[in-house]
C-alpha cells in the first residue's frame, strides 16, 4: 500500500531482520472435506495435498509457494508467483465442497530473520515458541492475530491483516530498541 | 555516613569495592552495590524508618524480603516516583532517592502518631460503628485522605516495561537448594528447566547454613540446560499452568535510551510442568510492643549479617518458638552479636535443637517475653519465666516463631493445605495438579536430606513423564500455635502492616465474627500489599482460641493472586500511548488529505470526518457536504464497512438463523438489510447481506462490528451449529469501498465506465453484481445509508487509489465533493436511520426501532428470537426509537439529553441518540428512544440537559423522503 509504505521500511539490528515482502500472494483456501473436488482442484493445480494435519505446511511442487495448516477446515498460500490466488479462487469458484477466497490485499507478509529473532518474538508476548522447522501456527504477537510459517529457510514468516502491519511495525522498533538489555528469554 | 560491616566472608551479596550513594528522607547515606535497601539503611544504623498504618507508631525493618510488613517507602523523585516500595527488596543504587511514607511533617515528628494515645478507642470496626451519624459520607472523604500508605504518582512514568512470552516443559519456581535439585535432576534426564528466583542469587536459606551445599548445586546447574531468570518472583498461578512474574531489572542494566530505562519485565509462561520450591516465611511471635524498631524476623537478622555484613543490633534476645533461634543464635553469635538469651515459650521436651552448640549462650524454657523497653528503638525487654519477671537489657528483640510455607501458588492452583499441627503450619495436602508439584520447605519439608531426596525424585520424575512423588512425613520440629500472651497492657500485633492486635482478633470473635473472610474485613487483618504474610496464621490461631475452635476448622483465607506486589505499568508493558491499539488506516489516506481532509477516529479507525474549507468550521463543513450530496453528488470512503464473506452448502440456510430477516430467499444478485440479535434478542450489529451465487454470500457489517459479527458466526458454527457446512472469511482489509451516492450518482459512474446495465432503471436498490473495470474486479452494490441515489463500489485495496483517481477525472463534470463520516451522520438522521451503538445499547430489542413486525409469525426460527416473547420484551413501556423535532427552531437538542415529565431527578421517560441541523429541512431534528414512543405521536415533552431545559414534539424518526423516493435517483 503506497500509504503505509513508510512504516513498513526494513528493520535491521544486530541479530535482527525484518522485511516486508509486498510481493507475496496470500489465499484462504476452505475446505468441508479434505478429498474432495476441491483437494483435487488444488492438488492440479499445485501439485500437493492440503495439508491437514494441525500446525503442518506442504510445499507445491512450484517456486517458493506452500500451504500451510491454519485452523480445521482451512490453509493458507502463500506464493511470490503473482495471480496464483485468482486461479484458485476462479477454480473453485463452481466447486461445493471448497473455496479459495484471495487474501492477498488484505494481508501483510513479514520476513524476520536472525539469530534473535525467536527472542524479538517472545519480547513481543507472542505465545508458543518459534514454529519448528516447516510448521505453520496461527498465534497472536503484541496482542495481534497472525500466521507464524517456517519454512525453506531458518527465516520466520509473519502474517498479518494489513490494517494491524503499521501497529505491528511500531512494536517491533520499540522492543528492538531494548535488545541491549539481554531478555534471558529461553528462546535466545 | 560509614557504614559499620562485618569483615568477609561475611557480606557475600555486596561488592565493597562500589559504594553507592543514595538518600533516605533527604539526608544522604551510603552503602554498597547489592545492598537493599533495608540492609544499607541498617548498616547506616538507622532504626526508624516508618510509621505504622493507622496508630503511626514508630516502625523499623521487620524483615528480609517481600513479607516485610513495616518498611515501605517511596521511591524515585517526587511525581514519578514509585510508591509503597519494600526497603527489604529495593536493590540500592546511585542517586536513588527513597522517603518514608505516611508520617507528616517528618518521620520524626509524626503529628498524626497522636492516633496512638488514643489507641484504645481506635479498635478494630470502631468507625463502622462511630461514623453512622448522621451519615457516613459526611466523614468518609477525611478518613480516606487518613487511610493509605504511600501516594499515587502524579506525573507519567518514564520507565518501561515490557511483557514476554515463554513455553517451558518444565518450570521450577524458587532458587534454593530443593529447587536446584529438583531442576538439576531433570535436567540431568534430558529436561531443559526454566528456574525462576525472586532473591538476586541462587540458594535461598542455604546460603547461610550449607555454603558449599549451595556452592556446588549452583556451579552444577550452570553446566545443564537450565535457564535461569533472577529477580523475578512468580506471583500467580493460573489455568493451564500459566504462570505470571514479574522480573526486575537493576537500574543500571536497563539504562538504554532517553530518561527512563526498562525497569520491569512481566513474564508469561506456559508450563507442561511446575515444581513449587517456594521456601517458607517465617512466623512471627506474639508480645507485647512486639512492633518497636529493633524487632525483627531472627532469620532476617540472620540473612543481613550473612548476606550483606551487618548486624541489626549489638546485644539480642531472641522470643523462641521453634528451633530454627537456636541455628540463629549461634550463626549471629560467631557474626559477633551479643545473644543475651534466648526465651524459648516451649518446654524442655518440646525442643529437638542441640544447645550443647550454643556455646554458652542462656537459655530460659516457659519464657515470653512481657515488655518491651523503648520507643524508637529497642532498650530492653522483660522476660517472664515460671512467674518471674526480669529485665534484659538489648538493643534487638528477634522473633523466631517458626515458619509459614510459602504456599500461594499451589493453593491458586486449586491444591489443598492441611494443618500439619506438631508444627503449626498448614502444608499442601497433596500435589495441587497431576503437574504441579511442592517440594523443599514449601512442602512442609523441613530437614534437609528428605527435601533435597524428595525433589530429585521429583526433578527426576518429571523429565521421564512419571507422577511426582508426594514427599513423606513433613517436619518432626515442635512449634506451639499460640504465643501471645493472654493479659497485657500493651498492644500485641499479629498484623504490623494493618495495626490490627490480638485484642483486635478476640473483639471479632465476641462480635460473633467466627468466618476468617469476615474477621479479615471486619478487622483488616492481611489486606493491603502484604496480604498477611506474617499475620495470617497467627490471625487464624487466634481466631480459632477465641472461639474455641482448632485452625483447621478456622480454616484460611483465599490465596489470590499477586503474591506480591506488581506496579501497573508492568501489566501495561509496551501498551501505552501510540502501541496502546492499533489504529486502522485508510489505504488512500494520502488521496483524501490531498483534498483537505481533516481526519477523526471512529471506531478505531481514522476516517475523514470532514472536508474544510479555509476558514470552514468542521460543522459548517459537514453541513454544506450533506446539503451538496442532496442536490448533485458525494464522493465517500466506506473501506471501513465490515466485510465478510460466508461460504457452503448451508450458507443460507446458517444465515438464515444468524439474521431476523431470512436470506434464503433471496436470489442470486439480491441484497438485503439484516439486524444480528444476541441469544437475549438484543440487536449486536446490522448490516447488508448480498447474494453472490447460491452458496456464497457478501455481507455488509458496521464499520465497528465486524469483529463481533464474525466472532458470533464463529461461536454459533462452532459451538452449536457443528454439522453446517459453512466457512466464514472476514475480508475488510481486502476490499476498499468507494461510495457515490446523491441525484446525479449514476450520471457520474456511468461516464467513469460503469456498464449501462447499472443504470438504476435496471440495477434496483438492493441489488448486488460483480464487474471489472480497468481490469480490477469491482463488486457493486446498489444501497444507501445517505436515502441518495447509492452505489457502493467495492475494488481490492491495492486497486482503491485507481478507482479514485479514476472518478476523480470527471468530478467536475457532476459538481461532485468527497463528503465524510459527519455529513453522513447528518444524512442517515434525516432518513431516520439507526446507527448501531449510538441509537441502540445493551438492551435494545428489534422491535424498539421499529423492526418487530412479522418476527412472531416468521417461518425462519433465528438466534435471539426466543427472547422476543419474553415478558421483558413484551412490556409497553419499553424505549421506542421515535424522531423528536425542538420547539425552538434555532436549537439543536443535545444527544444524551433526558425526556422527562418533571426536571431531575424525576424519573427519565428516554434519551436523544442523535441530534444534527438539518441542512435538507432547515431545521433542528433529533432521534431518540422514549418509552411507548410510538404511541405518543404529536406528543410535546420536555427534555432535560444538565442546567438546561427544552421542548419538543414527538414525530416520526423518518424526518425527511419517508417513502425513500430518493434512493431511486428521482
Amino acid at each position: 500500500m503506497a500509504d503505509t509504505k513508510q512504516s513498513l521500511e526494513r528493520i535491521e539490528s544486530p541479530g535482527i531482520t525484518v522485511v516486508s515482502d509486498a510481493a507475496m500472494t496470500v489465499a484462504s483456501l476452505r475446505y468441508f472435506v479434505a478429498d474432495g473436488g476441491f483437494a483435487a482442484a488444488v492438488r492440479r493445480h499445485l501439485g500437493v495435498d492440503l495439508p491437514i494435519d494441525p500446525n503442518s505446511i506442504a510445499i507445491a511442487d512450484r517456486p517458493t509457494t506452500l500451504l500451510a495448516w491454519r485452523r480445521p477446515g482451512e490453509c493458507l498460500l502463500i506464493s511470490p508467483e503473482f495471480g496464483l490466488a485468482d486461479e484458485l479462487v476462479t477454480t473453485s469458484g463452481g466447486l461445493s465442497d471448497g473455496r479459495a477466497i484471495n487474501l492477498t490485499d488484505g494481508t501483510c507478509v513479514l520476513r524476520i530473520g536472525g539469530h534473535r529473532s525467536a527472542e524479538l518474538l517472545s519480547r513481543m508476548s507472542c505465545h508458543g515458541s518459534i514454529p519448528l522447522a516447516d510448521s505453520a501456527r496461527a498465534t497472536r504477537v503484541a496482542e495481534l492475530p497472525v500466521v507464524l510459517i517456517r519454512a525453506l529457510s531458518d527465516e520466520v514468516l509473519l502474517l498479518i491483516d494489513r490494517l494491524y502491519v503499521e501497529h505491528l511495525m511500531q512494536w517491533i522498533r520499540a522492543s528492538i530498541a531494548d535488545f541491549a538489555v539481554h531478555s534471558d528469554s529461553p528462546s535466545n | 555516613m560509614s557504614t559499620e560491616r562485618l569483615p568477609r566472608p561475611f557480606g557475600e551479596r555486596i561488592d565493597r569495592t562500589r559504594p553507592v550513594a543514595f538518600s533516605f528522607n533527604g539526608r544522604i547515606y551510603q552503602g554498597y552495590h547489592g545492598d537493599t535497601l533495608a540492609s544499607a539503611l541498617l548498616a547506616n544504623r538507622v532504626r526508624l524508618v516508618a510509621r505504622s498504618f493507622k496508630l503511626h507508631r514508630p516502625r523499623g525493618i521487620y524483615s528480609s524480603g517481600v513479607e516485610e510488613p513495616s518498611a515501605i517507602v517511596d521511591v524515585g523523585p517526587r511525581g514519578q516516583h514509585s510508591p509503597n516500595v519494600r526497603a527489604t527488596l529495593l536493590e540500592i543504587f546511585d542517586g536513588l532517592e527513597s522517603r518514608s511514607v505516611n508520617a507528616w511533617p517528618s518521620l520524626g515528628l509524626d503529628f498524626r502518631a497522636a492516633n496512638g494515645w488514643f489507641s484504645r478507642f481506635l479498635p478494630a470496626g470502631f468507625y463502622y460503628k462511630t461514623f453512622m451519624w448522621p451519615k457516613w459520607q459526611l466523614f468518609e472523604p477525611w478518613i480516606r485522605r487518613a487511610a493509605g500508605l504511600g501516594e499515587a504518582p502524579t506525573d507519567v512514568d518514564t520507565d518501561r516495561y515490557e511483557e514476554l512470552a515463554a513455553d517451558a516443559p518444565l518450570l521450577i519456581v524458587g532458587g534454593g537448594i530443593a529447587g536446584l535439585t529438583a531442576a538439576i535432576a531433570a535436567a540431568e534426564a534430558g529436561t531443559p528447566v526454566l528456574l525462576l528466583s525472586s532473591a538476586p542469587a541462587l540458594g535461598g536459606a542455604a546460603n547461610l547454613s550449607s555454603t558449599e551445599l549451595s556452592a556446588k548445586l549452583i556451579q552444577r546447574a550452570g553446566e545443564l540446560p537450565i535457564q535461569i531468570l533472577l529477580r523475578t518472583t512468580a506471583f500467580g498461578l493460573y489455568d493451564h499452568n500459566l504462570l505470571c512474574a514479574c522480573q526486575s531489572l537493576p537500574k543500571n542494566e536497563g539504562q538504554s535510551r532517553g530518561t527512563g530505562s526498562l525497569r520491569a519485565r512481566l513474564w508469561k509462561i506456559r508450563a507442561r510442568n511446575i515444581v513449587l520450591a517456594t521456601g517458607a516465611l517465617e512466623r512471627p511471635m506474639i508480645f507485647p510492643d512486639n512492633d518497636r524498631p529493633g524487632v525483627m524476623l531472627a532469620g532476617a537478622a540472620e540473612r543481613y549479617a550473612r548476606h550483606y555484613g551487618v548486624l541489626g543490633g549489638q546485644r539480642a534476645v531472641i522470643a523462641a518458638n521453634d528451633d530454627h533461634a537456636y541455628q540463629v543464635a549461634a550463626s549471629l553469635h560467631r557474626a559477633g552479636m551479643q545473644i543475651a538469651l534466648i526465651a524459648d515459650c516451649r518446654s524442655d521436651d518440646q525442643i529437638g535443637a542441640d544447645r550443647r552448640r550454643l556455646d554458652g549462650i542462656r537459655v530460659e524454657t516457659g519464657a515470653t517475653i512481657s515488655a518491651v523497653h523503648g520507643s524508637r528503638a529497642v532498650r530492653g525487654c522483660t522476660v517472664t519465666a515460671g512467674g518471674r519477671a526480669r529485665r534484659v537489657n538489648c538493643d534487638l528483640i528477634l522473633s523466631a516463631g517458626g515458619f509459614i510455607p510459602t504456599v500461594h501458588l499451589h493453593s491458586q492452583a486449586g491444591g489443598k493445605l492441611r494443618w500439619a499441627g506438631a508444627s503449626a503450619m498448614f502444608v499442601p495436602d497433596g500435589a495441587a495438579s497431576p503437574s504441579i508439584t511442592s517440594v523443599g520447605a514449601c512442602a512442609g519439608v523441613f530437614s534437609q536430606a528428605a527435601a533435597l531426596e524428595h525433589a530429585r525424585q521429583v526433578g527426576s520424575a518429571v523429565a521421564r513423564g512419571l507422577a511426582p512423588p508426594q514427599p513423606g512425613a513433613s517436619t518432626s520440629r515442635i512449634s506451639l500455635a499460640s504465643t501471645h500472651k493472654s493479659k497485657s497492657n500493651s498492644m500485641q500485633f499479629v498484623d504490623l502492616h494493618n495495626d490490627v492486635t490480638a485484642d483486635d482478633v478476640a473483639l471479632a470473635a465476641r462480635e460473633n465474627y467466627r468466618s476468617v473472610e469476615h474477621l479479615k474485613r471486619y478487622t483488616t487483618l492481611g489486606m493491603g500489599t502484604d496480604q498477611g504474610k506474617t499475620s495470617n496464621v497467627n490471625g487464624l490461631v487466634l481466631l480459632g482460641a477465641n472461639t474455641g475452635r482448632d485452625p483447621p476448622k478456622v480454616g484460611t483465607t483465599r490465596f489470590r493472586p499477586p503474591y506480591a506486589p506488581v506496579a501497573l505499568g508492568v501489566f501495561a508493558g509496551r501498551r501505552i500511548g501510540s502501541l496502546y491499539k492499533p489504529t486502522k488506516r485508510l489505504p488512500a489516506e494520502s488521496w483524501h488529505r490531498e483534498r483537505g481532509a481533516l481526519f477523526e477516529e471512529y471506531a478505531g479507525w481514522m476516517r475523514p470526518a470532514a472536508y474544510p474549507r479555509a476558514g470552514e468550521t468542521l460543522q459548517a463543513a459537514a453541513l454544506r457536504e450533506a446539503k451538496h450530496v442532496r442536490e448533485a453528488v458525494g464522493l465517500f470512503d466506506g473501506t471501513p464497512l465490515g466485510k465478510i464473506e460466508v461460504f457452503g452448502p448451508d450458507a443460507a440456510a446458517f444465515l438464515d438463523r444468524m439474521y431476523i430477516v431470512p436470506i434464503s430467499t433471496l436470489a442470486v444478485g439480491q441484497a438485503r438489510y439484516g439486524v444480528l440479535l444476541s441469544e437475549n434478542g438484543v440487536i449486536v450489529d446490522d448490516g447488508i447481506v448480498a447474494r453472490m451465487a447460491e452458496d456464497h454470500f457478501w455481507i455488509n457489517t458496521t464499520s465497528g462490528g465486524v469483529e463481533r459479527t464474525a466472532a458470533a458466526f464463529e461461536e454459533w458454527l462452532q459451538c452449536e451449529f457443528v454439522n453446517m457446512k459453512v466457512a466464514v472469511t472476514p475480508v475488510t482489509s481486502c476490499w476498499s469501498n468507494v461510495t457515490i451516492a446523491g441525484p446525479s450518482a449514476w450520471a457520474w459512474l456511468h461516464a467513469a465506465g460503469l456498464p449501462q446495465q447499472l443504470a438504476p432503471a435496471y440495477f434496483e436498490h438492493m441489488r448486488f453484481t460483480a464487474v471489472t473495470i480497468d481490469a480490477a474486479p469491482v463488486r457493486v452494490l446498489r444501497a444507501s445509508f445517505s436515502g441518495e441515489l447509492g452505489y457502493e463500489l467495492n475494488v481490492p485495496t491495492g486497486k482503491v487509489r485507481g478507482l479514485l483517481d479514476r472518478l476523480w477525472s470527471e468530478a467536475d463534470r457532476f459538481n461532485a465533493v468527497t463528503y465524510g463520516v459527519e455529513a453522513l451522520q447528518i444524512m442517515r438522521t434525516e432518513k431516520g436511520y439507526i446507527h448501531v451503538g449510538t441509537d441502540t445499547d445493551g438492551t435494545t430489542l428489534p422491535g424498539d426501532i421499529g423492526m418487530g413486525k412479522g418476527l412472531k409469525s416468521s417461518l425462519v426460527n433465528f438466534v435471539g428470537r426466543r427472547s422476543l416473547s419474553l415478558p421483558f420484551a413484551l412490556d409497553a413501556d419499553r424505549l421506542q426509537l421515535i424522531g423528536l423535532e425542538s420547539s425552538d427552531p434555532a436549537t439543536v437538542l443535545p444527544v444524551g439529553a433526558h425526556i422527562a415529565s418533571n426536571p431531575p431527578p424525576a424519573r427519565s421517560l428516554g434519551y436523544v441518540t442523535s441530534s444534527t441541523w438539518s441542512p435538507a429541512l432547515g431545521r433542528p431534528i433529533a432521534l431518540a428512544m422514549l418509552s411507548r414512543g410510538r404511541a405518543r405521536m404529536g406528543e410535546r415533552v420536555k427534555v432535560y440537559h444538565i442546567d438546561s431545559a427544552f421542548e419538543a414534539t414527538v414525530v416520526r424518526a423518518a424526518f425527511l423522503d419517508p417513502k425513500g423516493d430518493r434512493l431511486g435517483g428521482h
